[in-house]
């Protein structure tokens, strides 16, 4: 056995090329596998030690004010272990000749062991004496140059306030800093956390002895759900306006999402890859069992078994298992290493060190050994049927046959003496030729999927930011507005139109099931705020009901005119009943929508506002009206279309490179499993292609017949592999929506064009390396020898 | 009198394997005249093939020169012996090389699309004997039936030169000597310059001209005057 072991060593080395290429698909599965795995548990790990060592909370209450005092009375619901009462506001800031917005969380004068602890990254925690010290989110606070001992100068409530920078932090519950979660992209310029002494907070808001937020940490083991409705219960009477645990609060949900989402790739990316690599194999050694025939007719003549010979052929699969596994894991824990570096720019969470997971490295060779070995013994079973005596005798002649398209008579007088010979031969081998087009498939739909990302993330940009938020400016208020209240915004020169909108939390729910949702009215037939029916048409808001998104009617399992329980966190507000009158289009956040005149019979307090959405007479004046609105009383953000627009833009440069990873990843799997084939077929032809280089065919007149039959299989794959990825990505996209957004998924036209000229390029690609084989076809030395 | 279809000139062929240089053939001298029935005879080894594939265009020699009438192939580009393949020569192999994918008529009209004064690919078949098996794939023909259609492929396109390697040395004696009827009736009828290649001495008798090579170089050249028909040939 050791000197045939040998004898398969040098029959490698001679079809270096096949064996490389199956050998590089196997790696490429093992690699993600590895590598996603140890990316995704260094991930996890991380954020569990980041969460548990800063008391990350398990509870947030937002409330309108409440006394500090509801901590105790929190604190003494059964199951919660602390809590901690925080002032959080909201401000606008003119930094590096930008608007953005600073998130005011206040920290105890003196440091202590709060829920949602902070992690000092330079600098130091407040000092005794100066009330306006601040630490500012790192993020932020690197993306807008600053240093420490700086000052800057937010606008509360109208009023420029200096604030001298101490240090530069990190939360855990600002791991992903997202101003809500109907943003999609963290833009670390425009939006940051700010901690300010708890008294300073007190003062600057007009907050005597009151607090707006409670984070609550709960004992282990208890019902996140039953404390959560403990704690609406006890505070009831203080105005809540919303109780959302670590699946709903936008950052720790991004991040579980963004995890959650890791796994599952690293579960089914890689098997496309063992699979492609089986059917390698599989046409593969097939072939070389039967080109071996004699000499698998001499090894049992002389007396070898059936089962060492097998396991003589089998052990080829076996040696592209091992070193697959063996590349692929090495390949995959460095690569592991720099996806988990890569994943964390975009999170920050503080990275203990990357750690090397050996459990990853035995199931992904056991996965890869029993691809490969299934493959192998599948082809190779055939050595149990060859006799020694027959074996060794001249194989009877291929058999040619008719094939079904020549009884079309019109059809097949017209195809050529060339076009013939590769249509029957594709028929000959049916088997094989529709197992490559399985590698076209796979690399035509991952081609596609990666593409059409592209075209829905565009869709869903031009939709909101085109369609559905036709405004320039939107401006947030610290307090509810009244409409006279609005006529001040209205006067400001180059305002055009202003409509008023009010955003608030509600919790809604039909039965048994409920969920914490935004709502919002606006007037009746808005036109820079609008709602959208499926195929796009704006819809008026219903005076006696409300619209609700189509994943929000799944979730609560209601139906147009079916009637669910809205509740609001006003303080003082019971349950009310409301029509749903009509399911509406939501890309981002999960909304209800009514009018203000409903709004306003529902509370009766009249037509108020949160926040006001405006359009100008000319866009250059932006800028202009944007600082007017900030240094009016009660205007807590301005916020223009353009800024988040932009942002989202830049950050999409993110998801263009990973667009790149897959259509590259195609390319190698198509080429791989081309090139592979043609060798095969060019080897068990060459006697064919041989007498055609001397009956005078040149080689351009040669080529064809590898060429064109790849041609026709990728392009069969192609047929098949397009609506296979269009289906693909539609799952895809479904399951990846969350409460956060929905992407609607859009292939254009243009992407099925691209994705069949990237497949094309790819084919001629092999087809050029093909090219060197077929010149090198010896004519002498092939027509010579005996088959 | 007949002029030279083909001058074979101080050809040497050398092959380098390893340090070592073997000539598979030696200056070898010989011309081929015009409707000439030739045989090049020389047991194996002894440069025959070498020979034949240079001057069928397959090869080049490394000293020497071929001229094809009066023009020199030896300095050709490999663009040019394939057009110089394509316009001139009919080869016909041992094992016959037929496409296993193309009919037996299919695989005759396949080299016929190459030539520029083809004959009726029908009219071949029929002179070959097998006009009633044209649409039969080749795995469904006899040894002898398929050497036919090789022989039948060589001729449609109207060649200069047809060019046989050992065309009998796969069939059985009874078959072989019908070819070699075929190959000789087709000489006699239509003046076509035919080059059989052999070990066989006794097939040496129906020729114009035998050539007898050994290790490289030519031993001999006759000239038969009256050569045998091939069914008086035994062997």
């Amino acid at each position: 056995m050791k000197i045939l072991f040998r004898n398969l060593l040098r029959d490698i080395k001679k079809s270096k090329g096949q064996f490389i290429s199956i050998l590089v698909i196997v790696v490429l599965g093992v690699t993600f596998y590895t590598a996603i795995n140890s990316a995704f548990k260094n991930l996890s790990n991380s954020s569990d030690k980041y969460y548990e060592e800063y008391r990350l909370a398990d509870i947030w209450v937002d409330l309108y004010s409440a006394p500090i005092s509801i901590k105790e009375k929190v604190e003494s619901i059964p199951n919660v272990k602390t809590a901690t009462g925080r002032i959080i506001k909201d401000a606008s800031i003119d930094i590096s000749e930008e608007n953005a917005t600073l998130r005011f969380i206040t920290l105890p004068d003196i440091k202590k062991d709060v829920v949602n602890d902070i992690v000092i990254k330079s600098g130091r925690y407040f000092s005794e004496g100066d009330s306006n010290q601040c630490l500012l989110d790192e993020d932020f606070f690197k993306a807008n140059d600053l240093k420490l001992g700086d000052y800057i100068y937010p606008i509360i409530n109208g009023n420029k306030v200096k604030l001298k920078i101490v240090g530069s932090v990190k939360s855990p519950e600002f791991v992903y800093t997202l101003k809500d979660s109907s943003e999609i992209m963290a833009d670390n310029k425009r939006f940051g956390i700010i901690y300010i002494k708890q008294s300073f907070g007190e003062a600057i808001f007009d907050f005597k002895g009151s607090i707006n937020n409670l984070s609550i940490q709960i004992s282990n083991d208890s019902d996140v759900k039953t404390v959560k409705d403990d704690v609406k219960k006890a505070l009831k009477n203080y105005g809540v306006k919303s109780v959302i645990d670590r699946e709903e609060q936008t950052s720790s949900k991004m991040i579980s999402e963004e995890i959650k989402q890791l796994k599952s790739m690293g579960g089914s990316f890689p098997v496309i890859f063992f699979m492609v690599a089986s059917v390698i194999i599989y046409i593969m050694m097939g072939r070389m069992v039967e080109n071996q025939r004699t000499q698998i007719g001499v090894l049992k003549a002389v007396g070898f078994t059936n089962t060492q010979v097998l396991t003589y052929y089998m052990s080829y699969s076996a040696i592209i298992a091992f070193c697959g596994s063996l590349i692929g894991s090495i390949i995959g824990t460095y690569m592991g290493a720099s996806m988990t570096k890569l994943y964390n720019q975009y999170f920050n969470l503080p990275l203990g060190e990357i750690k090397i997971y050996s459990e990853f490295v035995i199931p992904a060779f056991i996965l890869t050994l029993f691809f490969c070995l299934f493959a192998g013994y599948h082809s190779c079973k055939a050595i149990f049927k060859i006799m020694p005596s027959e074996a060794m005798r001249q194989k009877s002649p291929e058999s040619g046959k008719k094939i079904v398209i020549e009884r079309i008579n019109l059809i097949w007088r017209n195809i050529s003496y060339l076009g013939k010979i590769i249509a029957r031969n594709l028929f000959r081998y049916k088997k094989r030729a529709l197992l490559t087009s399985l590698g076209v498939i796979f690399s035509s739909a991952i081609l596609l999927v990666a593409l059409s990302m592209g075209d829905s993330m565009n869709f869903m940009i031009q939709q909101q930011y085109g369609n559905i938020q036709n405004y320039d400016i939107k401006v947030k208020f610290s307090k509810l507005m009244s409409i006279e209240d609005l006529n001040n915004i209205k006067n400001i020169t180059h305002v055009k139109e202003l409509e008023p909108v009010l955003e608030t939390g509600v919790e809604i729910s039909n039965g048994w099931k409920h969920k914490d949702v935004g709502f919002t009215a606006l007037i009746k037939e808005p036109q820079m705020y609008k709602v959208e029916d499926k195929s796009g048409n704006a819809i008026s808001l219903p005076q006696n009901g409300i619209l609700i998104s189509e994943k929000l009617a799944n979730t609560l399992g209601v139906k147009v005119n079916d009637s669910v329980n809205i509740k609001f966190y006003f303080p003082g507000k019971e349950k009310k009943e409301m029509i749903v009158k009509g399911i509406v289009v939501q890309y981002l956040g999960l909304s209800t929508y009514t009018s203000m005149d409903n709004l306003n019979s529902l509370l009766g307090e009249g037509t108020i506002a949160s926040s006001a959405v405006l359009k100008l007479d000319n866009t250059n004046a932006e800028n202009e009206v944007k600082d007017k609105l900030r240094n009016m009383p009660n205007v807590m953000s301005v916020d223009s279309k353009t800024d988040s627009l932009n942002a989202l833009l830049k950050t999409m440069g993110a998801m263009q490179a990973s667009i790149g990873v897959y259509i590259m990843l195609a390319g190698i799997l198509l080429i791989a499993v081309l090139y592979n084939i043609a060798t095969i077929n060019i080897f068990e032809r060459q006697r064919e292609l041989a007498t055609l280089k001397v009956l005078g065919f040149n080689n351009n007149e040669v080529k064809k017949l590898i060429f064109n039959e790849n041609y026709i299989i990728v392009i069969f794959g192609m047929i098949i592999g397009l609506p296979v990825g269009k289906w693909l990505g539609a799952s895809l996209m479904a399951s990846s929506s969350t409460d956060a957004y929905t992407i609607p998924y859009v292939v254009e036209f243009k992407t099925y064009i691209i994705s069949i000229i990237l497949t094309l390029v790819f084919t001629a690609i092999t087809n050029l390396t093909l090219m060197k084989k077929i010149k090198a076809l010896d004519m002498i030395e092939v027509l010579k020898n005996k088959e | 009198m007949r002029d030279p279809i083909v001058v074979v000139n101080d050809v040497t062929k050398e092959y380098t394997m390893g340090e070592i240089k073997v000539k598979a053939s030696d200056k070898m001298n010989f011309e081929i005249l015009r409707g000439e029935f030739v045989v090049v005879l020389g047991p194996s080894g002894s440069g025959k093939s070498t020979v034949l594939n240079i001057i069928g265009g397959m090869d080049r020699p490394t000293y020497g020169e071929v001229f094809v009438e009066g023009k020199s192939i030896t300095n050709y580009s490999d663009n040019e012996l394939t057009m110089y393949r394509r316009k001139n020569i009919g080869f016909v192999f041992q094992f016959y090389n037929l496409m296993s994918n193309l009919t037996a008529l299919e695989n005759v009209e396949l080299v016929r699309s190459l030539s520029d004064n083809p004959l009726k690919a029908e009219d071949i078949m029929r002179e070959v004997g097998l006009s009633d098996r044209i649409s039969n794939f080749p795995a469904q023909l006899s040894g002898g039936e398929q050497q036919r259609v090789a022989i039948a492929r060589a001729l449609v396109k109207n060649p200069l030169l047809l060019l046989c390697d050992e065309p009998t040395g796969a069939l059985d004696y009874n078959t072989g000597r019908l070819i070699l009827k075929l190959l000789y009736d087709i000489n006699k009828n239509t003046n076509k310059t035919i080059v059989v290649i052999t070990h066989n001495a006794a097939i040496a008798a129906m020729a114009d001209r035998v050539i007898r090579v050994r290790s490289g170089t030519v031993e001999a050249i006759t000239v038969n005057e009256n050569p045998e028909p091939p069914e008086r040939i035994e062997w």
